[in-house]
Formats: C-alpha cells, sequence, structure tokens
C-alpha cells in the first residue's frame, strides 16, 4: 500500500502547494520561456503521480508482474506480497478504473479539442481566402476592416493576419513589431501549448495545477513572444503598438482579462533583471525531480528486489 | 493554372463588387479577359461557392442567376467577429496581439507608457 499512497501524497503536495507557490512565483516573469516549460513540467508530474498510483493499486491484477520480477531475478512472491492492498480485489479493480479513466479523459478531452481547433480555423482560413488580400513585401494577408486587429493563425498553412484598421493605427516600425511578436507564436508553436493545457483543463476541471497552469501559460507565452519581438525590435516601438492596437470599440462581452495588457507593458516599458543561468540550472534539477520521483515510488520495491540477489523474506 | 482557392476569390470578388444576380456566363467572360479558362470549372467554382453557403441561386430560364449571401462588409464583420469569439472555444484557434479592452483600461495603458516615456527622454 506503501506505493499508492506515497504517490498519492505526492501529487496532492505538488498540486496544491507547488502549483500554487509557482503561480505566485515572482521568477517567471523574468524568465518566461522557463516559466513554460516548468508548468508543463509541474502538471506532467501531477498527472504521472495519478496515474502511477492507480496503477499501483492494479499491479497485483496484471499477470506480467510474475514474469516482471523474473526478468529482474527477483522473488516475485515478496513483490507480489508488497503491491498487495488490504482492499484486494476491490482496491485493484478501483485502481485500474482510476488509470484508465484518468488516461481515457485525457485523450478524448485532446482528440475533441483538436477537432474542434482545427474546424473553427477551417472556416476562418476560407473566409480569409474569400475577402483578405495578401501583402507579399510584410508576408501577411489583410483584411479590410475597420477595427484595429492583428492575429496569427497557426496551423499548417499558417499565417499573419492585419486588418486595414491596424494598418492605419500603427507605424511602419510598430507594425513590424507586433508582426514579429506573432511570428514567435507561430515559430514557437504556443497554440500547441495552450490547445493542451486547454484541453486538460476540460478534462479535469477541478485539478488546480491544471486551472491555474493554463491561465498562467496563457499570460507566459505573450510574454515569450514579446521577448522574441525585442531581439529585433525597440521595446517601446513594442509597448506603443500595444497600446495602439488595444483600443478600438469595446466588444460587446468585455473581457476583463486585461491585467494582462497591463502587465507586459509594465515588462516593456520597465524591463525586469533577467534570471542567471544558476537559476536555470536549479529549475532543470527541480524539474527531473518532479518526473523521477513518481517513478521511484512506484519502481523502489521492484528495483530494490532486483538489487539483491537473494529474496527477503520481508522487503 | 489557377488554384480553386484563388478562383473562389476571384469569383467572390466580382460578385461583391456586382451586386446584382449573374449567371455563370457572365463571370466567365469577365474572368476570361486575364486568363484563359473554362465554362465548366467557372461552373463548378460557383456552385461550390453556393454549397458552402457563401451565394444563393435561382433558376432564371435555363440558366442560374448567382448572388452573394452577404454584402462584402457583413461578411468580413462576420469574419472579424467569428474572429474575436474563437477566444471562448479555444484560445489555441488564434493568438490575437492583444484583445480589445474596453476605453477606461487603454487609457490605463496610456498613461503607463506616456510616464515612461516622459521619464526616459526627460532623465
Amino acid at each position: 500500500m506503501i506505493a499508492p499512497l506515497g504517490l498519492a501524497a505526492f501529487a496532492l503536495v505538488v498540486n496544491s502547494v507547488g502549483s500554487r507557490w509557482l503561480g505566485r512565483a515572482s521568477w517567471v516573469d523574468r524568465a518566461p520561456a522557463l516559466g513554460i516549460v516548468v508548468w508543463q513540467v509541474l502538471t506532467a508530474s501531477v498527472l504521472m503521480s495519478v496515474s502511477l498510483a492507480g496503477l499501483a493499486l492494479a499491479l497485483p491484477l496484471l499477470p506480467g508482474t510474475a514474469s516482471l520480477a523474473t526478468l529482474l531475478e527477483a522473488c516475485s512472491a515478496a513483490l507480489q506480497n508488497h503491491y498487495r492492498t488490504p482492499g484486494g480485489l476491490g482496491m485493484s479493480v478501483a485502481g485500474a478504473v482510476l488509470v484508465v479513466g484518468v488516461v481515457g479523459r485525457i485523450v478524448y478531452c485532446l482528440v475533441a479539442e483538436g477537432r474542434t481547433i482545427r474546424g473553427a480555423r477551417s472556416k476562418q482560413r476560407q473566409g480569409l481566402a474569400l475577402s483578405a488580400h495578401r501583402d507579399d513585401a510584410w508576408d501577411i494577408s489583410v483584411v479590410d476592416h475597420a477595427t484595429p486587429a492583428i492575429y496569427c493563425l497557426p496551423g499548417r498553412r499558417s499565417g499573419v493576419i492585419v486588418t486595414t484598421g491596424a494598418r492605419a493605427t500603427l507605424d511602419d516600425d510598430q507594425l513590424r513589431a507586433v508582426i514579429a511578436h506573432e511570428r514567435a507564436h507561430l515559430h514557437g508553436r504556443h497554440d500547441l501549448v495552450l490547445g493542451l493545457s486547454g484541453a486538460l483543463v476540460r478534462a479535469i476541471p477541478r485539478l488546480a495545477c491544471l486551472r491555474i497552469g493554463d491561465s498562467e501559460l496563457t499570460r507566459l507565452v505573450e510574454m515569450r513572444a514579446d521577448d522574441v519581438a525585442l531581439r529585433t525590435n525597440d521595446r517601446i516601438t513594442l509597448a506603443r503598438a500595444l497600446v495602439n492596437l488595444a483600443q478600438g470599440h469595446t466588444p460587446a462581452g468585455a473581457l476583463g482579462a486585461n491585467g494582462a495588457a497591463l502587465s507586459r507593458l509594465h515588462r516593456l516599458t520597465r524591463p525586469p533583471r533577467p534570471i542567471g543561468w544558476m537559476a536555470h540550472g536549479l529549475a532543470a534539477v527541480v524539474g527531473l525531480t518532479l518526473l523521477a520521483i513518481p517513478v521511484l515510488i512506484l519502481a523502489e520495491p521492484a528495483a530494490i528486489v532486483a538489487m539483491m540477489h537473494y529474496c527477503p523474506l520481508d522487503i | 493554372m489557377q488554384s480553386f482557392g484563388q478562383l473562389e476569390a476571384a469569383v467572390m470578388q466580382r460578385l461583391w463588387d456586382w451586386q446584382r444576380p449573374v449567371a455563370v456566363r457572365e463571370v466567365l467572360e469577365d474572368l476570361q479577359r486575364e486568363r484563359t479558362i473554362a465554362y465548366t470549372t467557372v461552373m463548378t467554382v460557383m456552385d461550390n461557392l453556393f454549397q458552402k453557403g457563401f451565394l444563393r441561386r435561382d433558376m432564371d430560364g435555363r440558366a442560374y442567376q448567382y448572388m452573394p449571401v452577404q454584402t462584402r462588409e457583413q461578411h468580413t464583420a462576420e469574419l472579424m467577429e467569428l474572429a474575436l469569439s474563437s477566444g471562448g472555444d479555444s484560445a489555441a484557434t488564434l493568438l490575437y496581439f492583444v484583445k480589445q479592452m474596453p476605453a477606461a483600461e487603454v487609457e490605463q495603458l496610456r498613461q503607463v507608457l506616456d510616464r515612461t516615456v516622459l521619464d526616459e527622454t526627460g532623465a
């Protein structure tokens, strides 16, 4: 019973404590690319722990544990004994259901989300094909529309779309900066990052790390694209572009989500110190640990038994 | 040979410009001023646009008369509306540089920016 309990406890701690701490960490805004990876590692760690907990419960059911033991030249009876649970068959079945349920639900939501997104993009592309004009000089599609807007359409035939309203509002330098930002989204496949995190939230809405992770990733992806754009553009130019494009008519369902724009503007006007290589190294170590611990908890008894060349009475 | 997508766009542009019912033949003759193209090709393209819901048609004698379902402006407005609201379905469909926001919040942004520019040029 140790393995499933250990895994469940680990998942609980990382999910609640870990994601809340990471959600408030100030270094994340200073290194958005790293923040994106760390969030993904954190959610992977939680989901892996939950799945492995179920697997640990279900192990006695699997015929393979006997042959796994012989493979390891270990004592199969002792291994079986370790993974046995007080609840017996019932617990094991519950564990199996948990694993299948979690993994199945996630896969289902990923597939469904993928389909929805592809359909919406295809519709956009079709509509744009009919009414947008190519501007090959800038490598963009221009739509005749008064509201200033610039967005990218990710996917197989990706592109950056600019309205005539936006072209009128921005000067050439600002336009160049915004296009660089959008291309950063495309090259970085941020659509995959957000598509995944969005699907996961839909799959298991109550899991804190997924909810917080999704909203954080949405923010971080924008900051990352800003950072990439700043390699070839001036930050005040980008800041001006941000403010100029933010106005337009008030949308019908006014999204209050624009604390994000304000924090982006602060980053551009008062750039934060980047974090050092030691911090990156530390993050790498923590990340690997988060992924290794669940595997170790699950495999610990089998590993120990394999290392011994005799069969102990008690593990 | 032009791609189908480009032909569809060329046909829609003409229908939007003319704003009256037209038969395939009239569109064909106008397209032929710029390219070699067969009647059946134009007919297929316009039939496709009808199937996709961009055109409607009425039988007039022996030929169909086609009209766009929406004006160009309505089409574009709907496209932009769809793009804006895509954020509701999934944030990953497309990625905006910045979402539209109420005037009060824009004002707040503008103040932050102006303060910064002032600080940097002043000091």
